[in-house]
Parts: C-alpha cells; sequence; structure tokens
C-alpha cells in the first residue's frame, strides 16, 4: 500500500508563502499531477513529501501514519530530480547500484536488478559510462532507473522530462505511462507542461502562488475548470475569455458594449442571479467550440485578423467588438485577412466566471 | 563584393600590432619568471658555494663555471656551531653536536600536518553546514569568522602570549574558591599546566588562524556543488553524514587539497607567534634559521642550505597536490 495525504501543508521561505494551506491525497497505485506555473510551489510540495524540506504546518501522512518527523531514507521513497543529479564520479551501473548498496544487496542480486531495469529502459549498453559521457535523453533515462530499480512506496518526480527535446519528451511520456502500469507504481509527478499532466495523470492537482485551485481527474479539470487560472492555464490553446455581463430580464448574456448577446444553457442564468454578481461576468469558451458559421446567421460577428496554420489545423484570431478570439479550424479552410465572419458557439461547452472571485460559476 | 576587397586588402600594421603584442605579452612572462625565480636561484647556487666565494665581489652565478660546488655546508645544517676559537681544525670538526635542525624540521613536520588536517576538516565541516543549512545570523557569524584575519597579527601577539603563559594558574585561582576539596586539588593538579612550548599550544594557535580561510573557500566551494547530490542519495536510502562522505566529500576533494596547501603554507612559514611563544621546546624551523643568522658573522652558506632543505617539504607537497590543484572539478551530470 502507497497512499499519500497532504494535510493543511503551508511552508514559508521568508516571508515567501511557498505553500498555503495545501490539502493533496495520493492513492496507491495512482498517477497523480501537480501542474502548474513556474513558482508555484510544485517543486516544494514534492519536496515536503520527501522529507527534504520540513512543512511550518501541517500534516504528511503516509498511509495513515504521520511522518513528518521521518527522516528521507526511512521514508523509503524515490526522486527524480530536475537536474537529473547523477553522481558525477560514478558510472551508470553504480549509480543505479547505489540505492541498491544502501539496502545491502549482494552483487548477484544487484547484478539482476540492474539488468532488468536497464533493459527495461533500454540503456544496459550504458552501463560503464559516466554520467557526463551520456546525451540528456540518456542521463534522463538513468535517473528513472536509479529510482526504479527498488521497490520505493512512492515515486517523487520533479519535471523529468522538462530539459528533454520535444520528440524525446512525447516518446518518454508514453514509456513513463507504460512503465508506471507495469510496476503498478504510484507516481507524485510534478510539471509545468499541461499536455504532459493530461496526458499522464489519472488525476492532476493544479497548483498557482501556493494555493491548490483543483483537483480531479484530466477530462474533469479540463471540462470544468473551477477559476480563470485553471481555464486558461490547461488546454494547447489557451481558452477565450470575454467580459460580459448578465440581463436577467432577456435572460442573455451581453457582451461588451453590447456587441452580442447569447443565451445561456440550461440552468446558469439562475446560477448567476443566484451568485449575486451580474455584472462583472467573463465568457470563456475553448477555440474548438467555436465554429464558422456557413449561413449569415451566427451568435458572434467578427472580423477575420490573423491565421496561424499548425499544419493538421488552422487557428484564426478573430475581432469580435473589443475582444480578439481565437478559433480552431480544419487545415482547408481559408479565411482571408479583414474578412467579415459569424461564429456559432457550442453554448453547452461555455463557461460563466465571475471576475471578481475569478471562480466558475456552475449550473 | 565589400567582404571580398576586405579579404584581399592586405596591410602590414595589423601584422605588426599582432607581433608587438606577442612580444609584449612574452617578455612581460618571462620578466615576471625571472623576477620569481631569481631568489631562489640564488639561494640554491649560494648553498654549494664553497664558503670563500660565498660573499666574493663580484658574485659568480654559475656553480661548475664560477667555482666548485660543494655539500659542505648541508653538512654545516646538521652540526652545531665550532666550539670557538683556539681549537685546531681536527679537534673542532670532532666535538661539534648535532645541531637542532633535525628535531625543529620534525616539529615543523608534525604541527603543520596536525594543523592542516584539523584545520581543513573542521573548517570544512562548518562550511558544509553554512553552505546547506539556514542558520540564524550566518552573515554575522561569516563576517566575523572572517574578521579575525583582519587584524594584523602582531596586534593579538601579547593578548596571545598572556592567555598562553600561564591559563592553568588562572583556572586554579578561580576553583581555589570553590570550597570543595577535589576541585581545589583537581586545580592544584593544573596550576603549572601552560600552553607555552608546547605542541599543542601552537597546533592550536595555528588552527585558528587557518580555520577562517578554510571556511570562507569551502564554503563558497559547497555553493558551488547542487545540493541535490546528498538529496539523492539521502532519497537512495543514506543518512545526511553518509551522503556527505560518499557523495560530497569525494566531489569536494580537490578544493579541500587547494585550500591545504594554503593552510599548510601558512603554518610552515609562521615565525613571529613559534618564535616568541616556543623558545625552548616544540619550535619550529624558522626560529631555527633566524638563530643561526643570529650570531656573529653570518654563515650564508649554511642559511641558504637550511632554507633549501626547509622548503623540500613543501615543494613535494604542493607537487603532489598539483593534478588536484588543475583538474578542478567537473560537473557532469547535473544540467544548470
Amino acid at each position: 500500500m502507497s497512499h499519500l495525504k497532504l494535510e493543511n501543508i503551508t511552508k514559508c521561505f521568508g516571508s515567501l508563502v511557498a505553500l498555503d494551506n495545501i490539502n493533496l491525497e495520493v492513492h496507491d497505485q495512482e498517477f497523480m499531477v501537480v501542474l502548474g506555473p513556474t513558482g508555484a510551489g510544485k517543486t516544494t510540495t514534492l519536496r515536503c513529501a520527501a522529507g527534504l524540506e520540513k512543512p511550518d504546518e501541517g500534516l504528511v501522512h503516509m498511509d495513515r501514519e504521520v511522518i513528518n518527523r521521518v527522516s528521507p531514507p526511512e521514508r523509503d521513497m524515490a526522486f527524480v530530480f530536475q537536474n537529473y543529479a547523477l553522481y558525477p564520479r560514478k558510472t551508470v551501473y553504480q549509480n543505479i547500484a547505489f540505492p541498491l548498496e544502501a539496502r545491502k544487496f549482494t552483487k548477484a542480486q544487484k547484478d539482476e536488478a540492474i539488468q532488468r531495469i536497464t533493459q527495461l529502459l533500454r540503456i544496459d549498453h550504458l552501463q560503464d559510462r559516466l554520467p557526463r559521457q551520456l546525451s540528456g535523453g540518456e542521463q534522463q533515462r538513468v535517473a528513472l532507473a536509479r529510482a526504479m530499480v527498488r521497490q520505493p512506496r512512492l515515486f517523487l518526480m520533479d519535471e523529468p522530462l522538462t530539459n528533454l527535446d520535444f520528440k524525446l519528451r512525447s516518446q518518454m511520456r508514453g514509456e513513463l505511462k507504460r512503465i508506471q502500469r507495469e510496476l503498478a507504481a504510484t507516481f507524485f509527478y510534478v510539471t509545468n507542461d499541461q499536455l504532459e499532466a493530461l496526458s499522464l495523470g489519472d488525476r492532476i492537482a493544479v497548483l498557482d502562488h501556493g494555493e491548490l485551485q483543483q483537483t480531479g481527474p484530466p477530462q474533469e479539470v479540463y471540462e470544468n475548470p473551477a477559476n480563470l487560472f485553471v481555464a486558461g492555464f490547461i488546454g494547447s490553446t489557451r481558452m477565450n475569455f470575454m467580459d460580459c455581463s448578465y440581463d436577467p430580464d432577456s435572460q442573455t448574456i451581453v457582451g461588451r458594449d453590447g456587441v452580442w448577446r447569447l443565451s445561456p444553457k440550461e440552468g446558469a442564468g439562475q446560477a448567476i442571479v443566484a451568485n449575486g454578481n451580474t455584472e462583472h461576468l467573463v465568457f470563456g469558451i475553448r477555440p474548438e467550440d467555436i465554429a464558422i458559421s456557413t449561413t449569415d446567421e451566427g451568435d458572434l460577428a467578427g472580423k477575420v485578423y490573423v491565421a496561424e496554420p499548425l499544419g493538421d489545423r488552422i487557428v484564426y484570431d478573430i475581432q469580435v467588438g473589443q475582444d480578439m478570439i481565437k478559433i480552431k479550424t480544419s487545415p482547408t479552410t481559408m479565411l482571408g485577412i479583414g474578412k467579415q465572419i459569424k461564429l456559432k458557439v457550442n453554448i453547452d461547452r461555455a463557461h460563466i466566471f465571475d471576475k471578481n472571485s475569478t471562480k466558475a460559476i456552475q449550473a | 563584393m565589400t567582404t571580398n576587397t576586405q579579404i584581399t586588402r592586405t596591410s602590414n600594421l595589423p601584422k605588426i600590432i599582432h607581433y608587438a603584442k606577442e612580444f609584449l605579452f612574452w617578455f612581460v612572462l618571462i620578466a615576471t619568471f625571472l623576477f620569481s625565480i631569481f631568489p631562489l636561484y640564488w639561494m640554491f647556487i649560494t648553498s654549494l658555494k664553497p664558503r670563500t666565494d660565498v660573499e666574493m665581489t663580484p658574485p659568480t652565478f654559475m656553480p661548475f663555471v664560477d667555482y666548485q660546488p660543494t655539500l659542505d655546508n648541508y653538512v654545516d645544517v646538521f652540526l652545531k656551531d665550532r666550539a670557538g676559537a683556539g681549537f685546531a681544525e681536527a679537534d673542532q670538526e670532532a666535538t661539534r653536536k648535532i645541531s637542532e635542525f633535525p628535531t625543529t624540521l620534525t616539529n615543523s613536520v608534525i604541527i603543520t600536518t596536525v594543523t592542516t588536517i584539523l584545520a581543513v576538516l573542521m573548517g570544512t565541516l562548518a562550511a558544509y553546514a553554512f553552505s546547506r543549512f539556514q542558520i540564524k545570523g550566518e552573515a554575522d557569524m561569516r563576517f566575523f569568522i572572517l574578521s579575525t584575519r583582519m587584524l594584523p597579527p602582531v596586534v593579538v601577539l601579547i593578548p596571545v602570549f598572556l592567555m598562553f603563559n600561564q591559563p592553568g594558574e588562572l583556572v586554579n585561582n578561580a576553583l581555589q574558591n570553590i570550597p570543595i576539596s577535589f576541585i581545589q586539588a583537581f586545580g592544584e593538579s593544573i596550576k603549572d599546566f601552560s600552553l607555552r612550548n608546547s605542541y599543542i599550544g601552537i597546533t592550536l594557535l595555528y588552527i585558528t588562524f587557518g580555520l577562517p580561510f578554510v571556511v570562507w573557500m569551502m564554503k563558497g566551494f559547497f555553493d558551488e556543488i547542487p545540493k541535490e547530490y546528498e538529496e539523492a542519495a539521502m532519497m537512495d536510502g543514506y543518512s545526511r553524514l553518509e551522503a556527505i562522505w560518499k557523495i560530497v566529500l569525494p566531489e569536494a576533494f580537490p578544493a579541500m587539497l587547494a585550500t591545504s596547501v594554503f593552510v599548510v603554507i601558512t603554518a610552515w612559514n609562521e615565525f613571529v607567534f613559534v618564535l616568541l611563544l616556543n623558545r625552548d621546546n616544540a619550535t619550529t624551523v624558522p626560529p631555527f634559521l633566524f638563530s643561526i643568522l643570529g650570531y656573529g658573522q653570518v654563515e650564508w652558506g649554511r642559511t641558504a642550505a637550511t632554507s633549501v632543505l626547509f622548503l623540500i617539504p613543501i615543494i613535494v607537497f604542493t607537487f603532489l597536490a598539483r593534478n588536484h590543484l588543475l583538474r578542478g572539478v567537473t560537473f557532469g551530470a547535473v544540467r544548470r
């Protein structure tokens, strides 16, 4: 069993609050991803779990046992550092053998375990090399091998793929997921790449400025972002945000300067009224949920501002009133710059946020 | 086209500037080299000169050419001064006793070795703590440590002398006020304890001199070693102490060696304190060198020979350490 629970964790560095009352659980055999921008407190969260950092307040539980005072070597976790931290004077073999030697493995046991993990990670031909003789991708695999050569209760991974090039990163993403399933291991994984989080995580936790924004399965976080930050951070092309207000009389959402009006989805109107703020709202819609109208009818009217062809699709910037929104279209859609077009909005997939609290208003 | 004209246009001026720069570079280099090596050369050839050639005017510079080198001076180093005038030459040779040189050289080696090992060891550990842990008032402490190096040594000479003279007596005076018999007896037993003329005293003093330097050097160095190394080792199942021993110290070893070269040289060359504190016992070579200079006519040949012998251990140590000094540090495995 590996069940980690962070309870009301607060950590300050001087006057900087790195973590503010974090509550987080990692279940047995789960791939848990903490996602957030640089400086959000992701690494600090991981280091608190590892025992490398002592939280100022709060409890760290492992399998219902409080481990705040347990030292890192006694926690039986493995940590993959962002900079890999391979021992520079040890060969690949010695690096991977190092955690086994702490556990008094015999030579035969060591050889067998190292053979198995180096084959799994396809680095068995590199065993006699020194870290500085390896490429970035190879170093990263050695760091993973050093963590995975034993069966720790928990794997802690601090942006292990960040230093790799794009191709290698997508390849390693798939491998990590496969290995995690194969070993039936529990992963606590930190990244600033939302794509990595969505593709790897069984659940993801979004962190910003030391505060937990939202926790949930990737699809749920993507579909129902809890606030403006999560909505804007997750998604390969950022969600479009437009200032708006709600008119209870006509039961419509009104764009800035009244340039557009939309009927919200079932129940959203009541939710907005119940929330008490009908004036300062943000209308959020993902680029893929806007389509170009083939007729003269449409929810929004706008002017093509710029086109970004991305091969498999084209992203157009459309000016709607004072707002600039992005839409995704098929690669064969050709729109001249400056062309007036009508857009259809998939209103069931639109989000309304309270601009003051930044929280989503759920229908 | 412009690039073509630039390539084909040849002027002698850049070439001349180039050669002038080259010449200046080598001239300064060679001049500096000669300037620093000449005293050593002079000392070395003087040590090989027969007594009659040492003070010859004009001076001679080339052994074998200007004079026939001799090892007489080196023999003299190990023997005491002649008993005095009036004896026959043969009698003088027979009555001469072994000089203090072997004893003082042994003392120098012992004191310097112990000083270096302890100062580098303690300083390294302190520097590690400064580098890795959040310590209250760390900046003040580091400044205080450095400030001990700011005073000229002569300023602290008197207080050190007083402290070293009879610390046992001071402690005893205090203990006699306590009306408990065994404490008074203990005070009585250490009454004569003095740090003067002792190995411990002078070694403690040299460690005190060396520590600030070691702490500052090693602190800067540990800051360069990513803390992830020992954190990785701790996650791999080792205690912090094991992580330091197995991972950090091997990384820090070249720096420790470089630092110890400076500590060795400082302790080896120290003259004023040992002259004042250890006049009778546990004396090192520098005061001995001074003593043979001191009386009557200066025997330059013998002095030079002593200096050469005194230099050899330092040269050997620096020579052995040089590979580590030059190799520096390699951070292969960490992207920064």
